[in-house]
């Protein structure tokens, strides 16, 4: 025994959507763990960083540990040539755009949000906007080192492909993700230039998206989900590409490598969720609906306003008040895409729930061995838990989303029954059985294994 | 050049210190039990701050601290006029209560090392304008309080040994006490009571202020001077009823 074991703590956890919560032991390790009993006995163990998946994929399930990865962050080696960078699992990529941007580095997958770690970014196999052309964050990932129940295993492309196949998309629960090399993309500038487009409805949407598509790496559409039905699917479709050198200079700007921040403000704790109701759900979708007058408007944007416009408002997840918020992401195969869209978004309307955010993308193929996208397109749609009906309408949706072929993203979901998943997820039983050889009696189980029965 | 040596170098805040004095124009030496981990915490650096070398050298402070063990520390480096002590322990004080052992250890760590550690320092240090000698101590020093008394005790130990030390070398190397509040770091991470807490980054910018203003006490945040003035004050029938 040792003053120096890490200590255990008795928190209240929850994911991003604050829904479901649970009360749990957490450790957070200041140095690699020798082996996950180091960390303390428990039932089971399972990883969490910045907790910005919005279910239970992070959350421990019952007597479980949950282990916090925050303090995992140092930067163990980059190669400025080659832009490959080695690091442990906590490094954000906050940190990683501060550090390696300025030198001409930029990543070649990111999400919406920068206060997210590499190793949740690896475990959830996050996308973004260009997820149809580079794939999920997985294409940036060449080798990860894992602590699993038996002891740490390095795996890559070459070396224990199906490890590493499986840790990827594996939700945390092949082991603890300790470190994992990547390889960042060239960019010439802080800058992109991007083309903003008003659509009429979801025809119009999804056909000027496939017009642009050798134009533009970057495309996803805002969606107002509260337009009526002959309007369904009005929105934005916002398309951007990396500027170059040139194209800054002749647009009479000048290029700049470094990134700064947007000033940002943090919403207070236990705020009441009763500032996100129809009236101003309505008034920011109309807002933004009218941005520009005319019908579409070319300009230069700065990576964190194209990126990350969301994380100018810190913990904005406390908008939702005390009962949370869900997070619905499905994929949709492109056969029945414009279809199943449809249906999702007047199955919404129907039932009164306007989602305060609403995008759709086009994706391509996620490269994991359980991967949530393979080709078509992504919708996604937050709703607050204050509202009645909510969980009974997320059945509804997913149900239209088995009938059409698609599934669900785990590290959004929070409502999906066991034979949801199972019916969605065919690609579980060979994951599974890479998982059981890492770990046969169970170690890593999270809420969301639990409840999925995985 | 001039050389810092950073004594608990894996320590969230003497990272962030590193890097501002890396970025100052120091030579940086990180110093600590485990040199694997000193080595991987030396190479963050170099990435983070742009620096050509950082040195990493073994130093255990629960261990007697001179003699070879401090000669290996100097050993190369006749240059080194800066020094910042992070090493702390912070255990359970139920588990101090429990186990006379943990309470030693938390006692070697927290005052006995560092305060021997500046003891041999100072004879070695290079006379130069802006010599220091920092050690991190904590708001919980300035008044026993049932929660965090043992803990508190070991560090009010190590600021008395400070101040009295101050008074007794001749003036020319500050002698510094940071009286540090809640910081998001390993230490205070299950804390959820600690209330305001500021960044690692935001508290090594701090400490280098103080530095530069040869200020030998300071409050890091700045805050809780204000806050620890009221509660040194309290009456012990106060301190009993607020639990504090």
């Amino acid at each position: 025994v040792s003053a120096r074991d890490p200590s255990q703590f008795l928190s209240r956890l929850s994911g991003w959507g604050n829904f479901p919560v649970v009360d749990a032991r957490v450790v957070f390790p200041s140095t690699p763990p020798g082996s996950l009993e180091s960390l303390g006995h428990a039932a089971s163990y399972i990883p969490s960083a910045m907790g910005r998946s919005y279910g239970d994929a992070a959350l421990p399930g019952p007597d479980g540990l949950s282990i916090k990865t925050r303090w995992l962050d140092r930067i163990l080696e980059f190669h400025s040539a080659a832009g490959a960078v080695h690091v442990e699992s906590g490094v954000t990529l906050e940190t990683l755009i501060d550090l390696f941007l300025p030198l001409g580095w930029f990543l070649p997958v990111t999400p919406g949000t920068r206060f997210i770690s590499v190793g949740g970014a690896i475990a959830g196999n996050i996308h973004g906007k260009n997820h149809h052309k580079c794939g999920a964050f997985l294409n940036c990932v060449e080798e990860i080192t894992l602590m699993t129940p038996g002891g740490i295993i390095q795996c890559s492309r070459e070396e224990n492909p199906d490890i590493f196949l499986a840790t990827s998309g594996g939700y945390g629960l092949t082991g603890l993700i300790l470190s994992s090399r990547l390889r960042l993309r060239r960019v010439e500038t802080n800058l992109i230039s991007a083309k903003f487009i008003k659509v009429r409805d979801l025809n119009e949407a999804l056909d000027l998206d496939l017009q642009h598509e050798e134009e533009f790496e970057y495309s996803v559409t805002w969606l107002d989900a509260l337009a009526g039905p002959s309007r369904l699917g009005r929105g934005m479709l916002m398309l951007g590409n990396h500027a170059g050198v040139d194209r800054v200079r002749s647009a009479g700007l000048r290029e700049k490598l470094e990134v700064k921040w947007n000033r940002t403000v943090t919403a207070p704790r236990g705020m009441p969720g009763i500032f996100l109701n129809k009236a101003s759900n309505l008034a920011l979708n109309t807002a933004y609906a009218n941005r520009f007058a005319g019908k579409s408007k070319e300009g230069m944007v700065g990576i964190e306003s194209w990126f990350y416009p969301l994380d100018r408002v810190r913990d904005w997840n406390r908008f939702y008040g005390k009962s949370g918020f869900v997070e619905f992401q499905c994929s949709l195969p492109s056969s029945s895409a414009r279809a199943g869209m449809k249906r999702l978004l007047a199955e919404v309307r129907r039932a009164g729930q306007g989602s305060f955010l609403a995008v759709y993308k086009r994706v391509g193929n996620d490269g994991s061995m359980m991967p949530f996208a393979s080709s078509g397109f992504t919708l996604a749609m937050d709703f607050g838990l204050r509202a009645r009906g909510v969980i009974q309408l997320i059945a509804q949706l997913i149900q239209i989303v088995r009938e059409h072929g698609g599934r669900l993203y785990l590290s959004k979901d929070a409502c999906m029954k066991p034979d949801d998943f199972h019916a969605t997820y065919p690609e579980y039983s060979v994951w599974n059985s890479v998982r059981k050889k890492l770990d046969p009696e169970g170690m890593m189980a999270s809420h969301m294994s639990r409840r999925l029965e995985m | 050049v001039k050389r810092l040596l950073v004594v608990g170098g894996s320590s969230r805040i003497a990272r962030e210190f590193a890097v501002l004095g890396i970025r100052g124009g120091w030579a940086v030496t990180l110093a600590g039990r485990n040199l694997g981990e000193m080595q991987i915490c030396a190479r963050d650096l170099q990435i983070r701050a742009g620096a050509e070398a950082v040195g990493a050298v073994e130093l255990d402070l629960e261990a007697p601290v001179g003699g070879d063990a401090l000669e290996r520390v100097f050993s190369g480096s006749s240059d080194c006029c800066g020094l910042f002590v992070a090493a702390g322990l912070m255990p359970a004080e139920a588990r101090m209560a429990r186990d006379p052992v943990v309470f030693r250890q938390a006692a070697a760590t927290n005052y006995l090392g560092p305060a021997s550690l500046v003891e041999q320092f100072l004879p070695h240090a290079a006379k130069r304008d802006g010599s220091f000698a920092s050690c991190l101590t904590s708001v919980a020093g300035d008044r026993g309080r049932p929660g965090n008394f043992r803990y508190g005790s070991t560090k009010a130990a190590l600021s008395t040994y400070l101040q009295g030390l101050r008074c007794a070398s001749p003036p020319g190397i500050l002698i510094q006490d940071i009286k540090l509040g809640p910081v998001d770091t390993p230490m205070n991470s299950g804390n959820t009571r600690a209330p305001m807490m500021i960044l690692p980054r935001e508290a090594a910018r701090q400490i280098w202020s103080g530095i530069s203003r040869k200020q030998s006490k300071i409050y890091v945040p700045r805050r809780w001077r204000l806050i620890m003035a009221v509660i040194r004050v309290l009456p012990d029938a106060a301190v009993r009823a607020l639990r504090l």
